[in-house]
């Protein structure tokens, strides 16, 4: 039992908010509701609908790939069809879908997160989600034209995308539907921040906002300082093929490198902006399945931070073997960039110590991730030193190093993510044996996919080659590679089985199936129109824990909560207040009678232990019974 | 915790009292299964595996690349196997279904400001590390085998280096030897015990000169003259070519052979080759460090600049030589 007394006492007491001047507009079902809301629910939905299909559209396409390099000597796709294949598979991969499904996330949590009824401008919202699909439909038409779909990788390095060296629309058509996809991210960019800044409940501060809305909000600067050097390169490269510009033409005085610098001072930004998002998912779900609060919380923003700042100044190190590069620079702000990110890592790390770890699918995703990621991580930090930079750039070394960032870093802890908030965004629970079977076989996968490709790259195989030579001593491993990829395709199929089963029959659980703690857990599920009908007093970052646990609040830390414990021990000691702490039977005055607190210590095991937190009586229960 | 939360003992936790061993119990476990794995996973790379690692040591800039590999390999190694072990024992000791403790909210449960600090000291510590060991092997052995552009910082000093220039087009590069009246061919042929300093340069697109067993690899940019400077040692033998930058659908094709011979071989073929070609080299367009791309872009043929004070070889300031044989 907490007393209130043992609150700290700089804390703010919300008063309750009740939004009832909100008054709904209609709620239109089905095609009308995806084609005309403005809810950023829906958008959000449609973003992340829209972006997943457009993940298997390029994973089809990375079978492909991997059909064609499983032996050599091969002819399963032409040398043009396997440079546009991996072309738009990478341009999918991290404009289309990365990027897209992170602003769908964003879109339907951070308001709710951050206590708002919707975003700042929701018909803009509606815009970005519009201009995205657009960019979709754009870069899948190219495949139509009579010169095929853009073949010159996803960094487009001039001069090959010159129209004399490309020719024909198929480039054309890339060019606009990248940009389509940069503006949507601008808009939805200027949309996120203003929503964090100026729409935030009373009572959440910056500091108390949850380290997912820190991380978008990261992003959302990224985005507004990566993205318009992307639309302007890609004017410049329009006007070069069409305006009879020269920006690029060396036969003309113009500079190629000049492509390799505006590109990458988007690019590194880009891959935080596919990866911050993503590691703000994490933190929310390692946190949630160990039962504590974020190991240092402070630390992991201003990590956020300052990973964002040092991603501007890391750009050249695509760049070592351009010769235009002053290498020790930029070889120490990469290596900088390492520390920020080892301070995530150690707190991710530091969240699970003595902490109470259930193995529900999301945190198994997220540990999948932690694995993977640091791989990744590590291979970064060897590649940013100029003399390995050296031996493996552009090599498969580089191919196995992005994907463990990418696909063992941000789509694992999406898929984490997918299976956390599916009860938020659909009211029901994805089954928990499937998730499992799918992640496992996604592990596996993925690991014989790509661990292989190190070794390739060691032995000499560059990346973007449409098939070798049988000489060449790659043939064993490129099979691996490819049964890995087959596998890892495969684990789509019980994951989709499982969503299409959980939509057509899967059982209602309540607001809170995970136990979760911030403030979306407190909402219906899924979410009313406008979000909230109560927001619980918010006085750290996780309200909703701090609601349901009033005999575990949220601690500050430092000095004060060390007396502040010790004040507790004695009281437990003396048998004050001890009550509460044993968990199932709790009683508290802020608890009574909704039913929203219950143990955890007690043999909850995976499977099976949250029922007990999702009472049917939901929602509403909080509105009455609540301080 | 329980001295926070007044938890009451739990069974099945570690230590069997549900409130666990103190944290430096928590340490000490994990640190000792930690260092039982690492010191022979770390011996053993060092010692199996290290000395196979690729490049392999037929030039200065590939054996000084095959050493970093395997030291950042042996910095991996710990670091991968911390957070395994870590994991695993987390998934053991803290498990929820196993008993594990309740909800954690003690004072270090959000933040423990020494251990944060000790960590952000320590992972600077290894980065700066990292930096300095990685600039060390920059600059030390001239420039690593990478590109340094038109003026190279990094050079072999005094020493005679053999000069040969790299010409990328779609889909073969061609060799130019300027100190022996500037032939071109396709063979790259280049003495042992020597430093090389190769020019790399592009005709249309940019494409990138890798010689995979000597450790070198510059892009070519076209109207940009990139030197790579290596030292060849005493290990005879053929080396593989490739082009490491997608240059269109032929990018893969661009796949080739050269050899490293004994000195007094390579003067032999190199006195040999300029006569013989002789008359196509009078056909070849005067040498020069950059090329201007033929007008029509990539259909092969390429012009030496001579006039043109906007061309793009005089922006990026090479010069021209005089080639004496
Ligand atoms: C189904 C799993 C996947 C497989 C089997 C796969 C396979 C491949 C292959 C074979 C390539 C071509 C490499 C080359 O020829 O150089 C490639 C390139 C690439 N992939 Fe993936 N990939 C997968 C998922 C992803 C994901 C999830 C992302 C990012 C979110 C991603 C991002 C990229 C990028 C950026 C490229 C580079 C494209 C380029 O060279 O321009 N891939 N992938
Ligand atoms: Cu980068
Ligand atoms: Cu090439």
């Amino acid at each position: 039992m907490t007393l209130l007394e043992e609150r700290p006492p700089e804390r703010y007491e919300a008063p309750e908010r009740r939004l009832t001047e909100v008054i709904p507009a209609p709620k239109n079902k089905g095609i009308l509701a995806y084609l005309t809301s403005t809810d950023h629910k829906q958008i959000g939905i449609n973003y992340m609908v829209t972006s997943f299909t457009m993940f298997l559209i390029a994973g089809a396409m990375a079978i492909l790939m991997r059909v064609q390099l499983a032996v050599p000597n091969n002819n399963f796709v032409s040398l043009t069809t396997y440079n546009e294949l991996f072309t738009i598979h990478g341009t999918i991969m991290l404009f289309l879908f990365l990027g897209p499904f992170a602003f769908g996330t964003a879109n339907y949590l951070v308001p709710i997160q951050v206590g708002a009824p919707d975003m700042a401008f929701p018909r803009f919202n509606a815009f970005s989600y519009w201009l995205f699909l657009g960019g979709c439909i754009t870069l899948l038409s190219s495949f139509l034209t009579s010169s095929g779909a853009a073949q010159w990788g996803w960094f487009a390095y001039a001069p090959l995308t010159e129209w004399i060296h490309s020719p024909g629309p198929g480039g054309d058509l890339w060019i606009v539907g990248v940009a389509l996809a940069a503006f949507s991210s601008m808009f939805t960019g200027i949309n996120l921040i203003t929503t964090v800044f100026c729409l935030r409940a009373p009572g959440m501060v910056m500091f108390r906002m949850p380290i997912f809305t820190w991380n978008q909000l990261v992003t959302a600067f990224l985005v507004l300082l990566a993205f318009p050097v992307l639309s302007a390169d890609l004017a410049l490269l329009w006007a070069d093929r069409h305006l009879g510009t020269n920006f690029f033409n060396p036969a003309r005085g113009g500079q190629p490198i000049l492509w390799q610098d505006l590109f990458w001072f988007f690019g590194h930004p880009e891959v935080y902006i596919l990866a911050l998002p993503f590691f703000g998912m994490a933190t929310e779900i390692i946190s949630t399945f160990s039962r504590k609060p974020v190991f240092g919380y402070k630390g992991m923003v201003f990590a956020t931070l300052s990973i964002g700042g040092l991603s501007m100044g890391v750009w050249a190190h695509h760049m070592y073997t351009t010769g235009a590069v002053l290498l020790p620079f930029f070889t120490i702000m990469t290596l900088l960039i390492s520390v920020p990110t080892g301070i995530k890592f150690f707190n991710w790390i530091g969240t699970m110590f003595r902490g109470s770890v259930r193995l529900d699918s999301p945190m198994l995703f997220c540990l999948g991730f932690l694995v993977c990621f640091l791989l990744g991580g590590f291979t970064g930090i060897m590649l940013a030193l100029p003399p390995l930079d050296f031996q493996l750039h552009d090599t498969y070394f580089v191919v196995a190093h992005f994907h463990y960032v990418l696909f063992g870093g941000s789509v694992f802890a999406a898929f984490g993510a997918i299976h956390y908030w599916f009860p938020k965004f659909t009211g029901k629970k994805l089954d928990e044996r499937l998730a499992k079977i799918t992640f496992v076989i996604m592990f596996i996968g993925f690991n014989l996919c790509f661990f292989p490709q190190h070794d390739l790259g060691l032995r000499g195989m560059q990346r973007r080659i449409a098939t070798y030579p049988s000489s060449a001593g790659w043939s064993f491993l490129n099979m691996i590679s490819s049964i890995g990829a087959f596998i890892l395709a495969f684990s789509m199929l019980p994951f989709l089985i499982n969503v299409w089963e959980t939509l057509r029959k899967g059982k209602k659980v309540g607001p809170n199936p995970w136990d979760g703690m911030t403030l979306e857990w407190v909402t219906e599920s899924p979410p009313i129109p406008h979000n909230f009908e109560f927001i619980p007093p918010i006085r750290s970052e996780r309200p909703v824990w701090d609601l349901n646990h009033p005999d575990h609040p949220t601690l500050p830390h430092g000095k004060h909560a060390r007396e502040m414990a010790r004040e507790r021990r004695e009281a437990a000691m003396a048998g004050v207040g001890a009550g509460g702490a044993l968990g199932g039977s709790a009683t508290g005055p802020a608890t009574d009678g909704d039913g929203h607190v219950n143990g955890h210590g007690n043999g909850d095991s995976p499977g099976d232990g949250n029922g007990s937190n999702t009472p049917g009586d939901g929602g509403d229960g909080f509105g009455g019974g609540s301080p | 915790m329980a001295e926070t939360t007044g938890t009451a003992p739990q069974p099945g936790g570690p230590g069997g009292t549900g409130i666990g061993p103190p944290e430096r119990h928590h340490f000490l476990w994990i640190i000792g299964i930690w260092v039982v794995l690492v010191v022979p996973a770390d011996l053993i790379f060092w010692f199996v595996g290290g000395p196979h690692m690729p490049p392999g040591t037929m030039t200065s800039s590939a054996a000084g690349q095959q050493f970093d590999f395997n030291v950042l390999t042996m910095m991996a190694i710990p670091v991968v196997l911390a957070v395994l072990v870590y994991e695993g024992y987390a998934l053991t000791t803290w498990r929820a279904s196993r008993g594990g403790p309740e909800p954690v909210t003690n004072a270090n449960s959000r933040g423990n400001l020494a251990i944060q600090t000790a960590f952000i000291g320590v992972s600077t510590a290894i980065v700066l590390g990292a930096f300095i060991f990685g600039t060390y092997e920059l600059v030390a052995p001239a420039g690593a085998g990478g590109g340094e552009g038109p003026d190279a910082a990094w050079t072999p000093g005094t020493h005679s280096v053999l000069p040969i220039q790299v010409i990328a087009q779609q889909w073969k590069f061609t060799f130019r030897y300027p100190t022996f009246g500037g032939f071109e061919t396709a063979d790259l042929v280049i003495p042992a015990n020597s430093w090389i300093a190769f020019h790399v340069t592009s005709l249309d697109v940019i494409h990138s000169f890798w010689a995979y067993q000597l450790g070198v690899k510059a892009d070519a940019n076209p109207g940009y003259d990139n030197i790579a400077y290596t030292k060849t040692t005493g290990q005879l033998g053929n080396f593989t070519i490739r082009c490491a930058e997608l240059c269109g659908i032929w990018h893969g094709a661009m796949f080739d052979t050269g050899q490293v011979m004994s000195v007094p071989a390579f003067k032999a073929w190199a006195a040999a080759t300029e006569i013989k070609l002789a008359a196509a080299t009078k056909l070849l367009p005067p040498f020069a460090w950059t090329y201007i791309p033929d007008a029509n872009g990539a259909d092969g043929g390429y012009y030496p600049d001579n006039e043109d004070p906007y061309s793009p070889v005089e922006m990026y300031g090479a010069q021209k030589v005089t080639v004496t044989p």
